[in-house]
């Protein structure tokens, strides 16, 4: 089933005097179901493309529609409330606020979702899968990059999003964290049917996804995914 | 509330250098606002003891009872209805070797008129006699008089016995001291008195006035007590500037504290988090700091008050206590505001990184 289509898309910034292109023309899908990888050299717009499809950057021209929804014309806060709803983030720099323990950080998001977020069984057992389990009485600060990363990962999970936007999830991740992280999302994406869109630089990851969309100076299309050199 | 709460637990010593700040200030407003209230009350409390409606004085007075007289002719004239007749005299009083001498204000009434009727004693008993008074209790208290001691009033004067004591009865920031007409007048004016008393006090309307005297409203009355008007109105000034201060430091240091979230606020509006919910989160924390400074400037303006000594002119009225504790939190609930533009324009792309 569909679930994300952006239709010639376009992101140009600056005003009349200088414009740069960060997107041109990108045509891109994805189902239910599906982990897809976003790929592509520094600066090629990838995190620009993320940015579209959350809703946190308005696009120049194009469609975008996710589940049936004009997303990309639904004002500011209509997209809030979306976000809020069916989309999980996983940021390249953790962002966990630094006055919450970790226990805090899911309270709050039961304070701002109050219905459907995943229950506490799934919960503890996520937890214990991403090895953070006793880490909840503990502040951002007392843990090291990669704990942040994992409690950021299950931040992201926890309000039960249909879809999942990462930024390089598993970039402080020592490579059995990071295929286990990996493993954990490709069969959450399989088995409860999300959509898991994941910006990477690690091809190790490559084989845990469905779909590797490659975008070059603002240009995007899917390539094959067994293709890592290309990562 | 929830995110405040835990802030604050996170970073308590950066909250209690700001709370520190609001309790300074809440605490200065309530004391000069119970010296305001005090001075006030030492004002007018005698006044307002006679719970009075009207005052009658000679319309050359000028609304002054140190000024006018009232004549018997004048007097004889006027309705005699709840009236009752007071003759005041400015003077020191005395012990009769003429030491701890007080400026008080010496007050006559006729004792069968309602002022003498309804002096509440709370020592000793009401003057019977002219050479009987009452006195205001802080006579008592903080100046060293004692019941049943001789006083008098100039070196020439006649002796009086204090028989009894009133509880806050002051006038023009000096203790009562009551007496009969008779004995006032006498003081006053020299054995060859001609019963001229000062202002004829109504608890009732008063339609028509005498030829040469006026009638006014006991407020209009008050207000016109020489620097009354101009102490109060400079207390409430300066608390009016106190409170635009407590408005003005709330916000800044709400805003400073706002510029230091924008990136988590960033990640929390990426998140889906509303603007309302982060609006509500920087309310929360100007409410909380406001109420603790609050609670913490009210304890220790208890503790001042039970200290101070009574010579101090404070007055720690609960209920305008209160008033200015809701209007210190409303004060800093609208400084909670002034940074809402700045939470709404926190742009949630600044939480991702990248091109």
């Amino acid at each position: 089933m569909r679930k994300i289509e952006l239709t010639n898309v376009n992101k140009v910034f600056g005003d009349k005097m200088a414009t740069t292109t960060a997107l041109e023309d990108i045509n891109f899908s994805a189902n239910s179901g599906e982990v897809i990888a976003i790929t592509g050299p520094s600066g090629s717009g990838k995190s620009t493309f993320m940015k579209i499809l959350g809703g946190i950057l308005s696009a120049t021209s194009g469609g975008i529609n996710i589940d049936g929804s004009d997303y990309g014309n639904m004002n500011k806060k209509q997209q809030s409330k979306f976000r809020l709803e069916h989309i999980g983030f996983i940021l390249q720099a953790y962002n966990l606020l630094p006055y919450l323990k970790v226990s805090d950080q899911f309270k709050l998001a039961d304070k701002v979702k109050k219905s459907k977020n995943i229950g506490t069984e799934t919960f503890s057992k996520w937890a214990r899968a991403l090895k953070i389990d006793d880490l909840m009485n503990n502040y951002p600060d007392e843990l090291s990059g990669g704990q942040q990363q994992r409690v950021a990962i299950l931040r992201a999970l926890y309000t039960n999003p249909d879809i999942i936007l990462a930024d390089e999830p598993t970039a402080a991740l020592d490579g059995n964290m990071a295929v286990k992280s990996m493993q954990m999302l490709q069969d959450l994406a399989h088995r409860e049917n999300k959509t898991i869109i994941i910006i990477t630089h690690d091809a190790r990851l490559l084989k845990y996804v469905d779909k590797n969309y490659r975008i070059v100076d603002g240009k995007g299309q899917f390539i094959d995914v067994n293709n890592a050199e290309l990562v | 509330m929830f995110l405040s709460l835990r802030e604050i637990k996170k970073s308590k010593f950066r909250y209690s250098l700001i709370c520190l700040v609001i309790v300074m200030i809440a605490y200065l407003i309530f004391i000069l606002t119970a010296l305001a209230n005090g001075l006030s009350e030492a004002n007018r409390q005698a006044i307002d003891s006679w719970n009075a409606e009207k005052i009658v004085l000679n319309s050359d007075a000028n609304g002054s009872l140190d000024q006018s007289t009232i004549t018997a002719q004048q007097a004889k004239k006027a309705s005699a209805d709840k009236r009752a007749d007071i003759t005041q005299m400015s003077a020191n009083v005395q012990t009769l070797s003429e030491g701890n001498k007080v400026g008080s204000q010496v007050i006559g009434l006729n004792k069968k008129q309602f002022i003498y009727r309804d002096l509440k004693i709370v020592k000793g008993h009401n003057f019977t006699k002219d050479n009987e008074v009452v006195v205001d209790q802080s006579l008592l208290e903080t100046d060293g008089y004692h019941l049943g001691e001789k006083v008098k009033f100039s070196r020439n004067g006649h002796v009086f016995k204090i028989v009894g004591t009133v509880k806050n009865n002051q006038l023009n920031v000096a203790p009562v001291i009551y007496a009969t007409n008779d004995a006032v007048q006498t003081e006053k004016f020299g054995t060859d008195m001609n019963h001229t008393i000062s202002a004829m006090i109504y608890r009732s309307d008063v339609k028509k006035a005498v030829d040469g005297t006026q009638i006014m409203n006991i407020e209009d009355f008050i207000q016109d007590i020489p620097g009354y008007s101009a102490q109060n109105s400079t207390f409430e000034f300066m608390i009016a500037f106190l409170l635009l201060i407590t408005l003005v430091v709330i916000s800044i240091f709400l805003y400073v504290l706002t510029m230091q979230k924008i990136p988590y606020f960033a990640v929390l509006k990426v998140q889906g988090v509303s603007n309302g919910y982060l609006a509500m989160n920087v309310i929360s924390n100007a409410l909380i700091l406001s109420i603790v400074g609050v609670v913490i400037s009210g304890l220790l303006t208890f503790l001042t008050a039970i200290s101070m000594p009574a010579a101090v002119p404070m007055t720690f009225d609960i209920t305008l206590m209160g008033l200015v504790a809701v209007m210190v939190i409303v004060m800093s609930i609208v400084g909670g505001l002034i940074p809402m533009r700045t939470v709404a324009k926190i742009d949630p792309a600044k939480a991702m990184g990248g091109s």
